[in-house]
This record gives structure tokens, C-alpha cells and sequence, in this order.
């Protein structure tokens, strides 16, 4: 496997904040989530994200409750708030611009390289 | 999800935030485990994998702990403001509901709160702040010389010093630095334009020892202050701006205060009027202004006091340290005087703090300002009290609001909190009103009560914003803790039941009649202070004085220095005493050298018959010398013999005449007339004692008035001090006034200064305590006396509302119109008599500590009293007469189908 990749500030509220497009996830799950979706590629520890998901639960992002997980026991469930969800589609539209821009510049730079 | 009540989980989640985080992590690594555990690890392989892949669990924990404690900060901050916003936005609707009684209550306050901020402000100024721009007043001191009299042993303490003392002093190691001043009332301005002014003396080091810095040009030096030194002086700003209206170019202009011109070197600060509150305006250098106007003879006198002494402490030294020193420099300096018996007993130095008023000889005007915080107080609390029953009163009218409430679930503190912020905002809002009561009216008020004091450095500080946000809180909370608690207390069912029935327990029953009883009391104290002072004032004002005093005037008159030789001075006012008798509606004239109030000569002479005269307790003879028309012009009686006549002349035999009290004091009850008297030293000749005249007041009003003798002046013993005209008018218009003036400067030319000032001017600042505690008391006791019936008649017609129903089927069963009315009048006055018991007891109590500030009136006069019940039970009864008679038109039928 290829040495995991420091991620860039500020996408890891982007990663936590796609994890619970589909629904609520407990901690675990958000961090089982985004371990498979990207394959090992970040060096990511799982308290950085339990980090990320406080922080946007007070920022009013996400809202978190107390269930009952499939294991039977109890977990702490977090979901996107519709301010959540604005700021997903917001932060998607800029990483897009962001990676387009930075991917013309390589192209253009392909033939020299 | 949770069970609990969404209250109650707010209240736990403090607690819980690190119970759930430790719950939130375990979860997280249960599942960890388990998976790995299901993928083949060994659990404890698969504990430490989960442990690496969460990261430093410790360190992580810590953080999640700070953000989720942030937030919940944040969240509590937001709740107590969102309950606040509710409160107070429920207290406003509350207040804009029953407007009348808001607005009521907030006037009570403006009212209550303005005096008091009003009274704090002159408290301040006379006993607390020093005057402004002194600069480390800490270390400033005043000196006071003091000693036991010989003849009673009594404490005699003097502000002023002899210069030789003060010279003597000089030297002591425990100042820094000594410094003299001395207020003089002078005239500016000749003849018809003259003006009276007040110049301060005050030596080379004042300003330095002050620390006080020149608002423009400079002040004079210690090298300048020398007898002979050069005519300059300092304008005080409100001199400047009144007299030169402000002008930039005022340094180098002259001003003439009958000693030449002097040149204006500099203005001071605003509001610097020395060390003293009193009105200065302008600064002349001492050993200057004493030179020109005292002769030299100062330098060495010991029995002339005429300046007041200022000093600062040396860093370390103590006051008791200062005044050992000067105590035994003084003493020691006077020891041979004490020895031959010429001075009192055991002299000393007082070394006191900066301000008159916290020294020895503080004036009666202190006491009065003590006293009127004392009585603002009181009618603020009047006012709370007044405020407390129409809160109450509203609470009730609102119990049914109230019940549901409290069944809804807000808890009794917030219930009570709530009531106690309404009280606060309507204080507050009362605190506005009373502040641009404080900014426009208490000018006035504060130029009525005290008008020769500097008032200009009292506007609205910052002490005074903080004196009146703090009282109005207190107020406030004060007025709101009776209702607040009553409704707090109040049971469910209970007060619905009474809601239906009409809303009057027992409890808030008595509690409104102890409200209405203490307002009683309070109105009944000041109502009796105002009384008795003005009974004071009154006695005062009618004391035999001896002289007449309406349409009595002095005209002081002085010549240009140096321009005219004291002979021919002499012979000018002989002149013009004749044209002055002359002009038609003066009644009398006559020249003399002191006034009541203003100056006296003592001298002590012999009498046949009795080897030497003792000095009485009010102090050695003074001697008048006074032309003839002297006894008309005063409207001093003559009781035995004759007054001077035109015939006794400097050739004539030397005549006398004496007082009633001299002549007893002297000779007991043998007959003075044909006595001798030989006044002057080593005098052989026999003044004969030709007359006896009634006794007049000279220092001290309500005193005793010192034995006197009289010389004409033809016949002078000493060399007349300046001399003033006492002139009888009748019917004294401003034209003739301005006559008379007019007719003393044509004498001679270089008379050019002259001023009139009637007797009642004299008097007034004598009277001046007196006139304060009446006219205060009578303000503040009506305002009490208008607040308690207000109160009185809204509890009343409150009470009537609420009692709709009683009194209705009270009418249905028969009682008549009168009946009723008969019942809520005979409650006003019942509870009006209990308070009125209970503040005459109170009154009592209080009169030995009032007793000194009356004149001859007793602190128990029964009129006083009396009156005070008569008036207060008075307005108990028409309190109680309107909403009598509407108690009275209550229609039973409909009485009894409400609610």
C-alpha cells in the first residue's frame, strides 16, 4: 500500500458530513464509513473525526441523539440538520472548483513533466 | 429517547457531559472490538488495533470535553438571556397595561430618587469632596487655635490666626509648607456702578501647596507677596466670565477695589474657589492687601486674628504628630501672655482636616445637610412604601394570572423574580425621570438652599449617576419583595378561590395596612420636623433684636486710598451725614464704626464705684462710637436719660451711655446714671453715663448680647476704624437707595466707593439654618403628606373594587348609603390614627436628638403635634370620602352577579 497522505485542513468536516448523507451513524459507523470509502489512503485517526463531529454539533451541522445501535446497544447517533446540509452542498461545490482548477494546472503541465 | 421533562433535562446535561462522553467512547470501542473481533482478531489484539486506530484516547478525550463544556457555556449564557429578555419584555407589558398605576409609581419614584440625588449632591459638595483642582488633598490640614477661657473654662476654638503665631509656626518640622488666606467683602466699582465682591487674600505658597494650575496667564509668588509688592490678582473663573465676560485678552485689564488699580496676572481653574465652597473672585496677594489696608501694625499685633492657616503634612508625619508640635510652639509662644492672665488657659493648635465643615467649628449648616439626606431618605422610603401597596394591590388584581401560572409550572423564584424586576425596571425608569429632575431642577434647588456656595463643579458626576442607579435598584427591589413574596406564598387553590371570591386574604390585608401604617408614621415624622421649624423660624424671626430692623440700612462708603487725609475724611462724613439726614424719606442718619454681624471693638474700661469690672461669659464690653443720630437711625430704644446730642462735642464734657446689661453688669441695681466711666488707658477723665439704652444683638442671633457702651464719636477714645452710615428708610424704594449714594459721593470726589445693604440682608445668613430646616421639612413633609394620602386613597379604592360583592350584599340587606360611606371612611381614619400613634411615638423618641437645632421650641411642642394628627386624620377622612362614595353606589343587584 502507498504511505497515507496527510489530509488537507479543513476536509475532514467534509468527509464526516458525506458519511451521514444517507442517514444517522453512530461514531463507529461514521468512522467505519469513511475508513472503507477511501480505501486507507488518509492517515486518519478515529478520535480526529469524533473531534469533527463535536465541533459541528455545537456549530448546529450535526444533531446527535442517544439510540439503541444494531448491536443492541447504546450509541450516540448523529445526523446532518438542514444547515448540515447547506453546508455540505456548499463545501462540495468549492472542493469541486478546487480540484478542477488544480487538475487543469497539471494537465497543462503533463506533456513537460 | 429520553424520558425525562425537557426542563429537566437541560438542568442535567451539565453534569453530564462527561458521563456521556465516557458512554460515547466505551460505545465507540465495543464496536470496534466486536468487529475485529468478528474479522478473527483476538480480543486482545483486536483492544490494542481499536486503541491504535482511535488514536491517544486520553488527549482526544480532553479535547472533546472542552468543546462540548464550551457549548453547554454557551447554551446556559443563552437561556439566562433569553429568560431575561422574556422577563423584562414581560414586565413592560405588564407595566403598559395598567398604565395609571405605572405612571403613578414612577412619579413616586422621580420624585423620591431626584431628592435624594438632589440632597446627596449638596451632602457631597459640603462634607465629603474637596474643593476641586487641589491636587494630594490627603496631607492638607487646617490649624485651629484653641484655649480654655479664663473666666469659665470654656472651649474657645478660633479659625483665625495674629500673624506673629503664624510666623511663630513656620518653622515647625511637621509641614512642608504653611500658607494663609483671608475672604474679604469688598466693593468694586465706584459710585453708582459699585458692586460687591469677595476677594481672597492668600499668601505667596497657596496656589503651590494647593497644586493647583493657572487656567490662563499665571499665578503670584512668594517673592511677589511682600508688603509693598506689586497690585496684581488672579480672577476666579466665574469672575472672569461674568465681569469680563470670558475675554481672551482679560491678562494685563485692571480691577479696583478702592485701593488703586491692580493687574490681572491670571484666572483659575473652573470652580476653584480656594479651600472653602464659598464664592471668590479674585486672588490678591496677603502680606500685599494686608500692607495697603492694615498699616504694619498686623506684624506684631497678638490680638488681632484675621487669617485663616492651611498646611501639608511632611511625608511620615502623623496628625497627632503635627499638632504636638504646633501645640507646644503656641503654647510656649504664649506663656508669658497665660502668665500675666491677658490670654486663656492652656492654648494650643488643633490640626483638623481640610474642610470647615469636618473640623471644630463646623457650622450649623452641616448639621442641616445631614439632616436633610436624613429626610430625603425618609421620603424615598415613604415613596417605596406607597409603591409596595399599589404593587400588591396589582399582584392581587392579578392573583387568577398568578394561579395559572404557577399551574402551568414557572417556579415560585422566577415568579418572584419576575415581580421584583418589574419593581426595578419601574424604579429605573422613575431613576430617568429623577435624573432630568436632578440636571434642571436641582440647580435650582441647590442656589435656593445654599446660594453664596460655588456651585458650579456639581453637575450630574459620576458619583451621583452611581448614587441614583443604586438607590433606584434598591427601591425597587424594596417595592417589589412584599408583593413578590405575598404571590410567591400564595397557594393554588387557595388563590383561585380567592380570585372568584374577590381576592383578599388576611395575609395581603394586613400586609397592605402595615404598608399604609408605616407610611403614616414616616409622614407624621417629617410633618412634625417641618413644624417645629417653622415654629423655630418663626420665634427667630420675631426675636427683640433691640434695634428696628425694616428699614434699616447700612452704606459702606470708602475713600480712595491715599488721596485723602483722615481729618479731612472726617469732616467729609460729617458733611454728608447732614445731607444724607436731609434727603426727604430719610428718617435718620448716623455714622459708627461696626454693624451687627459685620465687626466690634472690645475695650474694657474703669467704673467709679467698682475697683474692676469682671468680663462676662459673652465677652468684653464693646465700645461704639456713634454719631447722635446713631439711636434713631437703629431704632434703639432709649430707657433712661438721653441719647448723644449735637452739644456733646470734642470741647464738651465727656458723656457715655450704656446698655441694660452693662449697667447691671457694673453696677448692679444702683443707678447708673451720673456714674463715671474712664475709657481709655491711664484715662482720668469722667465719661459721665447719661443714658441707658435697651440691649442689641451684635454677634451671635438668639444669644446673649454682650454689655456695651456708647462714645460720640466727637469725643473718640481711639482712632475710628472706617466708618459706615446706618440710615433709617421707612419706605425704601430702589431710586432712593440709589440717592443716597449718589448724595455721599458728591461730598467729595475722591469718596468714590458706596454701597447699600439692608438689615435683612445682614440677618439672613444667620437665619440661614433655620430658613433651610423650615423650608425643606415643609417641602419634603408636603411631598410626604400628597404621597401618603395618594396612597391611602388607592389602597381604599382598590379595597372597595375588591369588595365589590360584600359591600353589595351589604347594601341588599339594608345598611344605608351613609352606612357605607361610614365604613371605608372610619377604615382611612382608623389605620391613619394607628400611624399617626405609632410616628408621634416614634417622634418623641427622636426630640432630645433634635432639641438643639430648634429655637426655643420644645422638640415635644404639643401644638406641633397636634396639629400634625389633626391634619393627617384630616386628609385620612377625604381619602376616604370618594371611594366611600362609591362604595356607597354599589347597586346590589349587580354587586352580586359579578364574577
Amino acid at each position: 500500500m502507498a504511505t497515507p497522505l496527510t489530509l488537507i485542513q479543513g476536509t475532514l468536516d467534509l468527509l464526516v458530513l458525506n458519511a451521514l448523507v444517507f442517514g444517522p451513524k453512530h461514531g463507529y459507523e461514521v468512522a467505519r464509513w469513511v475508513r472503507d470509502t477511501t480505501g486507507g489512503t488518509f492517515e486518519l485517526e478515529d478520535g480526529a473525526l469524533y473531534t469533527s463531529l463535536h465541533r459541528m454539533e455545537q456549530r448546529g451541522w450535526v444533531g446527535a441523539e442517544w439510540g439503541v445501535a444494531e448491536t443492541r446497544r447504546r450509541a450516540k447517533f448523529y445526523s446532518l440538520t438542514s444547515a448540515g446540509r447547506k453546508a455540505l452542498n456548499a463545501e462540495r461545490r468549492d472542493w469541486a472548483r478546487y480540484v478542477e482548477a488544480v487538475f487543469k494546472v497539471l494537465q497543462a503541465a503533463e506533456v513537460a513533466v | 429517547m429520553s424520558a425525562l421533562p425537557r426542563g429537566s433535562r437541560r438542568l442535567f446535561r451539565l453534569r453530564s457531559v462527561d458521563r456521556d462522553l465516557d458512554e460515547e467512547l466505551a460505545s465507540y470501542f465495543e464496536h470496534a472490538v466486536e468487529e475485529l473481533v468478528a474479522q478473527g482478531w483476538t480480543r486482545a489484539e483486536a483492544q490494542a488495533e481499536a486503541a491504535r486506530r482511535f488514536g491517544d484516547r486520553a488527549e482526544y478525550a480532553r479535547v472533546l470535553r472542552a468543546i462540548d463544556e464550551g457549548g453547554a457555556r454557551r447554551r446556559r449564557l443563552g437561556e439566562m438571556l433569553g429568560a431575561l429578555q422574556q422577563s423584562v419584555s414581560w414586565a413592560f407589558r405588564s407595566m403598559a397595561r395598567a398604565r395609571g398605576l405605572s405612571l403613578g409609581i414612577v412619579l413616586t419614584f422621580a420624585l423620591g430618587i431626584g431628592a435624594n440625588a438632589t440632597m446627596y449632591s449638596i451632602v457631597e459638595r459640603l462634607l465629603l469632596r474637596l474643593p476641586p483642582h487641589i491636587s494630594h488633598g490627603a496631607d492638607l490640614r487646617r490649624l485651629y487655635t484653641q484655649y480654655n477661657s479664663m473666666v469659665d473654662g470654656k472651649l474657645i476654638t478660633n479659625a483665625m490666626f495674629t500673624y506673629p503665631e503664624y510666623r511663630e509656626l513656620l518653622p515647625a518640622r511637621s509641614f512642608s509648607e504653611l500658607a494663609g488666606f483671608s475672604s474679604r467683602d469688598v466693593i468694586v466699582g465706584s459710585g453708582e456702578a459699585a458692586e460687591p465682591a469677595v476677594a481672597l487674600w492668600a499668601s505667596g505658597n497657596f496656589f503651590d501647596l494647593l497644586g493647583v494650575q493657572p487656567l490662563r496667564g499665571r499665578f503670584f509668588t512668594t517673592a511677589e507677596d511682600r508688603v509693598g509688592g506689586p497690585h496684581i490678582a488672579v480672577l476666579s473663573y466665574s469672575y472672569w466670565q461674568r465681569v469680563f465676560g470670558a475675554a481672551p485678552d482679560v491678562i494685563g485689564r485692571t480691577i479696583d477695589f478702592g485701593f488703586g488699580p491692580y493687574t490681572v496676572i491670571g484666572v483659575a481653574p473652573r470652580g476653584f474657589t480656594g479651600v472653602e465652597i464659598s464664592r471668590v473672585d479674585f486672588i490678591i496677594p496677603l502680606y500685599v492687601a494686608a500692607g495697603e489696608t492694615q498699616g504694619t501694625d498686623w506684624l506684631e499685633n497678638r490680638g488681632w486674628s484675621w487669617f485663616e492657616v492651611i498646611g501639608r503634612l511632611k511625608a511620615g508625619v502623623t496628625t497627632e504628630a503635627a499638632t504636638a508640635e504646633a501645640t507646644s510652639i503656641n503654647a510656649h509662644a504664649w506663656a508669658p501672655a497665660v502668665a500675666r492672665g491677658e490670654y486663656g488657659n492652656n492654648p494650643r493648635i488643633v490640626v483638623a482636616p481640610l474642610l470647615l465643615s469636618r473640623g471644630p467649628l463646623a457650622g450649623g449648616e452641616v448639621v442641616v445637610a445631614r439632616l436633610l439626606l436624613a429626610v430625603s431618605l425618609l421620603v424615598l422610603l415613604i415613596g417605596c412604601v406607597n409603591v409596595a401597596n399599589l404593587m400588591l394591590a396589582r399582584t392581587i388584581r392579578q392573583t387568577r394570572e398568578i394561579a395559572v401560572r404557577l399551574a402551568i409550572g414557572i417556579s415560585r423564584t422566577r415568579l418572584v423574580a419576575q415581580i421584583l424586576l418589574e419593581g426595578m425596571l419601574l424604579s429605573l425608569v422613575g431613576a430617568v425621570a429623577a435624573l432630568a429632575f436632578y440636571k434642571w431642577g436641582g440647580a435650582v434647588v441647590r442656589h435656593a438652599l445654599l446660594p453664596d456656595v460655588a456651585w458650579e463643579e456639581t453637575g450630574l458626576t459620576r458619583t451621583v449617576l452611581l448614587v441614583v442607579i443604586g438607590v433606584a435598584l434598591l427601591a425597587g427591589f424594596l417595592s417589589g419583595i412584599v408583593p413578590a413574596v405575598q404571590a410567591a406564598r400564595g397557594e393554588l387553590g387557595r388563590m383561585l378561590r380567592q380570585a372568584s371570591a374577590g381576592g383578599v386574604t388576611r395575609t395581603t390585608a394586613r400586609a397592605r395596612t402595615t404598608l399604609s401604617l408605616v407610611q403614616t408614621a414616616l409622614s407624621v415624622l417629617l410633618l412634625v420636623g417641618a413644624g417645629l421649624f417653622i415654629r423655630s423660624l418663626n420665634v427667630i424671626q420675631h426675636l427683640d433684636l433691640g434695634i428696628q430692623v425694616d428699614g434699616l440700612y447700612k452704606l459702606m462708603t470708602r475713600p480712595v486710598p491715599g488721596t485723602i487725609k483722615r481729618a479731612e475724611l472726617q469732616r467729609a462724613y460729617a458733611v454728608a451725614e447732614q445731607r444724607l439726614a436731609r434727603i426727604p424719606g430719610v428718617a435718620a442718619v448716623g455714622l459708627t464704626e461696626s454693624f451687627p454681624f459685620l465687626a466690634r471693638r472690645t475695650s474694657m474700661p474703669r467704673a467709679e464705684g467698682v475697683d474692676s469690672i469682671r468680663r462676662p461669659s459673652t465677652g468684653s464690653p464693646v465700645i461704639e462710637q456713634v454719631t447722635p443720630g446713631y439711636f434713631a437711625a437703629m431704632g434703639l430704644r432709649v430707657l433712661r436719660g438721653r441719647a448723644f446730642r449735637d452739644t456733646d462735642t470734642e470741647t464738651a464734657p465727656r458723656v457715655a451711655l450704656v446698655n441694660q446689661s452693662f449697667a447691671r453688669w457694673v453696677w448692679g441695681k444702683h443707678d447708673p446714671l451720673g456714674k463715671c466711666l474712664y475709657i481709655g488707658k491711664n484715662e482720668t477723665r469722667c465719661s459721665e453715663v447719661v443714658g441707658v439704652v435697651a440691649d442689641a444683638v451684635h454677634t451671635e442671633l438668639g444669644g446673649l448680647m454682650p454689655i456695651q457702651y456708647y462714645v460720640p464719636l466727637a469725643q473718640k477714645q481711639n482712632d475710628p476704624a472706617p466708618q459706615l452710615f446706618v440710615v433709617r428708610v421707612p419706605k425704601p424704594t430702589p431710586a432712593l437707595l440709589r440717592a443716597l449714594i449718589r448724595e455721599v459721593i458728591a461730598v467729595d470726589p475722591r469718596i468714590r466707593f458706596a454701597m447699600v445693604s439692608s438689615m435683612r440682608e445682614s440677618l439672613a445668613p444667620q437665619l440661614r439654618s433655620w430658613t433651610l430646616g423650615a423650608t425643606m421639612f415643609t417641602v419634603f413633609g408636603a411631598l410626604a403628606l400628597i404621597v401618603a394620602a395618594l396612597g391611602l386613597y388607592s389602597v381604599l379604592s382598590f379595597d372597595v373594587e375588591q369588595r365589590t360583592r360584600e359591600l353589595g350584599l351589604r347594601a341588599a340587606l339594608g345598611a344605608t348609603r351613609r352606612t357605607l360611606v361610614g365604613t371605608v371612611v372610619l377604615r382611612a381614619v382608623l389605620v391613619t390614627a394607628a400611624g399617626v400613634l405609632i410616628g408621634t411615638v416614634v417622634a418623641l423618641s427622636l426630640s432630645t436628638r433634635v432639641q438643639p437645632l430648634l429655637f426655643h421650641v420644645s422638640a415635644r411642642d404639643p401644638l406641633t403635634f397636634g396639629s400634625v394628627a389633626v391634619l393627617l386624620l384630616l386628609v385620612a377622612t377625604v381619602a376616604g370620602l370618594l371611594p366611600g362614595v362609591r362604595a356607597a353606589r354599589i347597586e346590589p343587584t349587580i354587586a352580586l352577579r359579578a364574577q
